[in-house]
């Protein structure tokens, strides 16, 4: 791996196809876009200045999608108890000009971010990685160090908890 | 018709994807409540993994990339390309505008016409003796005589 300086353009490309995705992880744990951002730089800038400890450039992904919740976490940490979350989870995509249609959907997602909201952490936190964008069930193991098997209980878990709070 | 209360989680796991045991299938087949409660709650497990798939996690503010990229300090790899553009366009462009024929205003027929237009009466300004002031007299050669009374044509 070449010094953090020659490889510059390759950065600015890692840092551009995995931007995205590892602001969505802070945000997963912030809630909040402004500090998911702030999240992002800093593990840009760690990362950047830590390069040359990558010696598979093949894992930089993984690498800083890992750093991203822990920087994520530290920072919910530092934050009072009335944590600065705004609940910006997650975004609605909306391909209907029905507005009943509309409406229901809406008021579905309501209820349901409220009860993502009452889940277990545990539960929580692999729903909603698995909603970032281009993330297996491999890569949420590897983000929160635990094994594939688990995460994918995890995930059964929390879609029965919602089945049962949604439709009893 | 209400599934039968002891099957209840395990209609429940069906719905969610989890694999049937053969007892589950052997009650299913003779218990229509309980296959009833089954197609609806795969139903509402299908809803419930469509408003999932709807959502999509929140994404960034626009440029925030380039935010971080700033805040790094990484050296643009565009920015030599630019530079180098820049100095081409330098070159070239004042090359261009020298060497490329300036375009000549077109002259309207109009103003053409009017600068060949000449007044019917110029030919009654001449003088019968014009030809004496175009002409130089010449010591010994007589000087063309001149009359008065010469018609005067107006082409």
């Amino acid at each position: 791996m070449p010094e953090p300086d020659d490889s510059a353009p390759q950065f600015e490309r890692l840092l551009r196809e995995t931007y995205r995705m590892v602001y969505q992880v802070a945000n997963t744990v912030l809630a909040n876009p402004t500090d998911a951002e702030e999240v992002a730089q800093d593990v840009f800038l760690r990362a950047h200045s830590r390069l040359s400890e990558l010696r598979d450039p093949q894992k930089f992904r993984s690498w800083v999608a890992r750093m991203s919740w822990r920087l994520a976490l530290n920072r919910l940490r530092s934050q009072s108890r009335s944590a600065r979350r705004d609940g910006a989870w997650l975004a609605l995509q909306s391909d209907t000009l029905d507005p009943e249609d509309e409406a229901a959907r809406r008021e579905f997602a309501g209820r349901l971010e409220t009860e993502i909201d009452s889940l277990p952490e545990k539960l929580r936190s692999v729903l909603l990685l698995r909603a970032v964008d281009g993330l297996d069930c491999a890569d949420i193991a590897g983000i929160l160090g635990i094994p594939e098997g688990t995460v994918r209980s995890r995930l059964f878990l929390a879609r029965r908890q919602l089945m049962k709070a949604l439709f009893p | 018709m209400s599934p039968c209360e002891q099957w209840r989680d395990r209609l429940l796991d069906g719905a969610l994807g989890a694999p049937a045991e053969p007892d589950l299938s052997s009650h299913l087949a003779s218990c229509p409540a309980c296959a009833e409660a089954l197609a609806v709650w795969r139903a509402n497990a299908a809803r419930l993994d469509a408003a999932l798939g709807e959502f999509a996690a929140a994404d960034p503010a626009p440029g925030a990339a380039e935010r971080a990229l700033t805040r790094i300090g990484v050296p643009r790899p565009s920015l030599p390309y630019l530079r180098i553009a820049a100095g081409v366009a330098a070159l070239v462009v004042p090359a261009l505008l020298i060497l490329w024929p300036a375009p000549r205003p077109s002259i309207p027929a109009a103003t053409t016409q009017l600068s060949l237009w000449r007044s019917p009466t110029d030919s009654l300004l001449r003088s019968p003796a014009d030809s004496l002031l175009r002409e130089v007299p010449r010591l010994g050669v007589a000087a063309p005589v001149i009359h008065l009374n010469e018609e005067i044509h107006v082409p």
